[in-house]
């Protein structure tokens, strides 16, 4: 995690616990780092980590057990898995859609290196 | 009410007007940045919270209580300064034992934990100390005195990379196990920024920013492009100020926008707050 | 408490200059009684000065008192109040503790030189009130009247010093200097000159008439003079201390 990146740092780590969720390393029904852990381990103010779990509790992806932490809610990889679906747009596509376009890129350059990277 | 009330404090040194009408209040429990440039006041306004020097006027209150001449409101708070006002011949643990005799809730324990963790040598007298040691020995000093208010007024002068880490780590650990309200008063913004929870800014004796630092980062935005592109979109905005590089340029703008409302070729982003500080503190 | 605190921390600061000042005090003692009483025939010696040499180093623990210990005391918390007090409290326990010291060592010296004929030990006090006993001062009253007598003057020592210490830290540099030159300047220069030329020793004479009188010389010789007006000079400088010290600020 790099804090000289451009968004807030709550979400910042929303998101990487998001991704730990994705990728495995915290299972459903597992338990994910306290705000404790996460603001030593990141040297943040424990506001700002206690945030970023909020963010995740509202959006449903983790829920609190009371006197032992925070777990990691069934179906939450289904949950991140769609949020950010309709997110991909906005955050890659479009970007991508700019470079190229900085470029001189056409579509169809773009579709070609697509393919490519998917066959791989 | 907790929390250290400062209320419209001035201080004028013969013609210069070091506070200029200070208002702040520092609640329980937080984590503030105290930020300025050099001069602009923060010393000189940490100093009348902590009776050092006396204000020309306005109050200052200590979880209600007068805060000058009080020892019940002087013995809430510690502030560890750039000086040092330990006898210098002083030994480090003799410096130990008499804020122990006059803080009684002092943890001795965790005080040597402390000294071992960042090698702080006590058999040393203060004056023989380096300047990373001198700020160890009294950032050490200050976690330690368990006092529901401390100040730290450049805390890392002269602390190297990892002394660093390991004050912000201390920090941190010790207000999650026990809360309590620090002020940190510093010149490396970036670094802290983490840290704290809300931001302080003074300038010039005036605070001009007194809010998170979520809320003061949201309120702003940068837009870079070409200097001619820049120059015409943000003929309407607030300007903090630009950065240029040849005809590239960087404005940073008060306000909030659509990202979608945006030009082709100009590309918004993130203030941060060191931008942000050295743009608003500039003449 | 905060106060305890203070005056513990004041004292503290004595811990080995104490000490070594009766360290020294004591063997200058005994010293002089071996090597005197080692003459010969027709020799005769007094032995004196232990008061003066403890009031001149009250004197000057006084004039050390303030700057590091304020600089102390703001750092943890301690107001200029608390600290003052915690130094009048000092201030009667240095000089009750050196004043009973020194009527112990006065006993000793006294013991030492009594199978010697050609050595006297005696105090201050003595030189100036014996007077008043006849000649016999081994008795309660005039121990206890000396003991009376040394406490107060060693107040008025360490309070004078302290005053002088607080008016030149609240001093800005102009009158530092300013007072250092003029204050010498006057007593030693100024005035003695003028009272040579112009008054023709009217003020000298008046002046040592006055001090005669305040230590009761005038008057019996009578100790309670002296007590009386050591406790209003040290009142005096306490007062004047304070309202330097209230103000004070932590300077760089």
């Amino acid at each position: 995690m790099h804090f000289e990146d451009e968004r807030p740092i709550f979400l910042q780590i929303a998101e990487y616990i998001e991704d730990g969720i994705l990728m495995g390393a915290f299972e459903e029904e597992a338990q994910i780092p306290s705000t404790t852990e996460i603001s030593l381990r990141y040297k943040i103010n424990p506001a700002t980590a206690l945030k970023g779990i909020n963010l995740l509790v509202d959006e449903g992806i983790v829920y609190k057990k009371r006197g032992v932490g925070m777990f990691v809610r069934v179906g939450a990889v289904e949950a991140i898995r769609r949020k950010r679906r309709e997110a991909f747009y906005n955050d890659y596509i479009e970007k991508v859609i700019a470079e190229a376009k900085k470029l001189g890129l056409a579509k169809e350059d773009i579709i070609a290196m697509i393919e490519r990277g998917y066959d791989r | 009410m907790r929390g250290i009330e400062v209320r419209n404090i001035a201080k004028n040194y013969g013609e210069v007007q070091a506070l200029k009408n200070v208002s702040v209040f520092f609640g329980e429990n937080k984590i503030y940045g105290l930020l300025g440039r050099n001069g602009a006041g923060k010393t000189t306004l940490l100093n009348c919270i902590t009776g050092r020097i006396f204000p020309d006027s306005g109050q200052i209150f200590v979880d209600g209580e007068p805060a000058i001449e009080n020892d019940s409101a002087q013995g809430k708070i510690f502030m560890m300064g750039e000086k040092n006002f330990y006898p210098e011949g002083m030994k480090v643990r003799d410096a130990i034992k008499w804020t122990e005799e006059f803080y009684p809730d002092f943890d001795r324990d965790y005080c040597l934990k402390l000294a071992k963790q960042f090698g702080l040598n006590q058999n040393k007298k203060i004056k023989n100390l380096s300047t990373g040691y001198g700020s160890i020995f009294k950032l050490i000093l200050t976690l330690s005195t368990n006092a529901p208010y401390l100040f730290f007024d450049e805390p890392v002068l002269g602390l190297d990379a990892n002394h660093r880490d390991m004050f912000y780590k201390a920090l941190l650990q010790k207000y999650v196990e026990k809360p309590f309200t620090a002020v940190i008063s510093t010149h490396l913004i970036e670094e802290v920024s983490g840290v704290i929870e809300k931001v302080v800014i003074i300038k010039k004796g005036e605070i001009i920013r007194n809010q998170s630092v979520e809320e003061l980062l949201s309120k702003g935005y940068t837009l870079s492009g070409s200097a001619s592109a820049i120059d015409s979109f943000i003929e309407d905005k607030t300007v903090l100020g630009v950065d240029s590089l040849g005809g590239l340029k960087t404005a940073y703008v008060i306000g909030t926008i659509d990202p979608a409302s945006l030009p082709a070729g100009m590309e918004i982003g993130r203030m941060d707050l060191q931008k942000l500080f050295i743009h608003l503190t500039n003449e | 408490m905060n106060l305890k605190s203070a005056v513990k921390y004041q004292i503290m600061d004595g811990r080995i200059a104490i000490p070594v000042f009766y360290l020294v005090m004591f063997s200058v003692m005994v010293l002089f009684s071996i090597s005197v009483s080692g003459l010969g025939e027709g020799t005769f010696a007094t032995i004196s000065g232990l008061e003066m040499a403890t009031i001149i180093f009250l004197f000057v623990v006084g004039l050390n008192a303030f700057r590091e210990t304020f600089r102390m005391m703001m750092q943890n918390g301690i107001s200029r109040k608390t600290m003052f007090k915690g130094y009048v409290i000092t201030v009667l326990i240095l000089s009750i503790g050196m004043s009973l010291i020194n009527a112990v060592m006065l006993w000793i010296g006294k013991a030492m030189v009594a199978t010697k004929d050609n050595v006297l030990y005696r105090s201050l006090f003595e030189q100036l009130y014996e007077m008043r006993y006849a000649g016999n001062t081994g008795g309660v009253q005039p121990v206890l009247e000396e003991l009376m007598f040394m406490i107060c003057l060693s107040g008025a020592a360490m309070m004078f010093g302290y005053f002088i210490t607080t008016l030149y830290y609240r001093l800005n540099k102009a009158g530092k200097i300013a007072v250092s030159i003029s204050v010498p300047g006057i007593l030693i220069v100024g005035l003695p000159i003028f009272d040579a030329v112009v008054t023709g020793g009217m003020i000298y004479r008046a002046f040592w008439r006055f001090v005669a009188f305040a230590f009761g010389l005038l008057s019996g010789p009578n100790p309670y003079y002296a007590m009386v007006s050591s406790l209003l000079a040290a009142a005096l400088f306490a007062v004047f201390s304070w309202m330097l010290v209230r103000r004070a600020v932590i300077k760089d």
